[in-house]
């Protein structure tokens, strides 16, 4: 996925489309990034249960506001801060404790449903320890990690739509990670 | 992460996410294969990023999808353009007449005759008027603080400013201080300048 301006980017035409009115390329673009939006806004809310009703809010106002994108080169970064804001707007006068607590007793249906196995039992209970661990990190930290690992960007692409410097998102990755690992630890002592 | 030099544990970290160079790479084989603390954090790491990004799939699984038949219409850019609102052109044209009419009229008039000036001669302090040298012809005009008078072009008339020991400026209306240009004869029309 390419997000530098001076790359090639494989979904410029489409966004130039959209900013034309073509609707069918706007479903088109929803169907390839949507996953990427979702990782966005669950970055900033971590609350899965929220990502859904955010995501369409999100992807209304790109439909909306395409017109207020001067360069479609940064179209992607553009549509990160609309996401994030969308997201953060969604989170503002929940305090973040209630949020991973409605969070997490949404999420069990959601994870892979437990066999008669120990195994699968295990495995699930450590999922849902793991993602729990990840709601409870500072967004500071999430944001970038749920970029690396839900939707696979590079450094460069995290600090580009993050408008932030590589060496800080490579920080936060770092910190994020040993954060998860003694919340982790911690949980199991 | 105790113990655990954070250069090490960067490095780790690059490795997980694909962005560790040759020599990196190299520095933290050798790393991992000595500490068995840096080993056991690679693989806490490893396992935990693994997770996560299943973790993070199921979680986020699902699509947004909009019909496209029934998106609305776009909205148009908003541009803030301040002379481009036309209203606010006119409102402040309209509230600019307004003050015009409203606004009273200075009371000294800005050109006024000949008589007129004679009894605009303020004589709050009558002394220092009179010590004043008034230098001109019969005609010239006398006004203290009233602000320069407008004059006309052309009219052979000019507006001098005196300033007394106390502040107070008198403008001296004089006449006929200018010498206006005589029309030369090129400058006529030719037919009237073939009968002259």
């Amino acid at each position: 996925m390419a997000v530098k301006p001076a790359e090639y980017d494989a979904e410029e035409p489409v966004v130039e489309a959209i900013r034309q009115g073509d609707r069918y390329a706007f479903s088109e673009l929803v169907r390839r990034q949507g996953q990427w939006v979702r990782g966005v806004v669950f970055g900033v809310l971590g609350d899965p249960d929220r990502v859904d009703d955010v995501t369409q809010q999100v992807w209304f106002q790109f439909w909306q506001r395409i017109g207020e994108l001067r360069d479609i080169q940064r179209w992607r970064p553009w549509l990160y801060r609309l996401a994030r804001n969308a997201a953060l707007d969604e989170g503002r006068g929940t305090t973040r404790r209630k949020k991973h607590a409605q969070g997490l007793q949404a999420q069990e249906p959601r994870t892979a449903a437990p066999d008669s196995t120990d195994q699968s039992v295990r495995r699930s209970e450590r999922h849902r320890e793991v993602l729990a661990a990840i709601q409870s990190l500072p967004a500071l930290y999430r944001e970038p990690f749920v970029l690396r690992h839900l939707n696979d960007l590079s450094y460069r692409e995290i600090a580009d739509v993050m408008d932030m410097p590589v060496d800080s998102v490579e920080t936060r990755l770092v910190r994020a990670r040993r954060l998860l690992r003694e919340s982790l630890t911690e949980k199991e002592d | 992460m105790n113990g655990m030099d954070p250069n090490i544990e960067r490095l780790i970290v690059r490795q997980l996410d694909g962005e560790i160079t040759e020599e990196e790479l190299l520095v933290l084989s050798r790393e991992l294969l000595r500490n068995p603390d840096a080993h056991r954090l690679w693989e806490a790491y490893r396992e935990l990023d693994a997770v996560a990004g299943e973790v993070l799939g199921a979680a986020l699984k699902g699509a947004v999808a909009f019909d496209p038949v029934a998106l609305p219409v776009q909205a148009t850019p908003r541009r803030f353009y301040l002379f481009r609102r036309h209203w606010l052109m006119a409102a402040g044209a309209v509230a600019a007449a307004i003050l015009a009419l409203v606004i009273p009229k200075p009371a000294v008039s800005p050109n006024p005759d000949r008589g007129q000036m004679a009894t605009n001669v303020v004589q709050d302090h009558p002394a220092a008027v009179q010590e004043i040298p008034v230098v001109g012809q019969a005609g010239e005009g006398l006004m203290r603080n009233a602000g320069m008078p407008q004059i006309q072009r052309n009219t052979g008339r000019d507006v001098f400013g005196v300033m007394d020991e106390k502040g107070n400026v008198y403008w001296i209306e004089v006449d006929r201080t200018r010498t206006l240009r005589r029309p030369a004869v090129q400058d006529l029309p030719r037919d009237l300048r073939e009968t002259l």
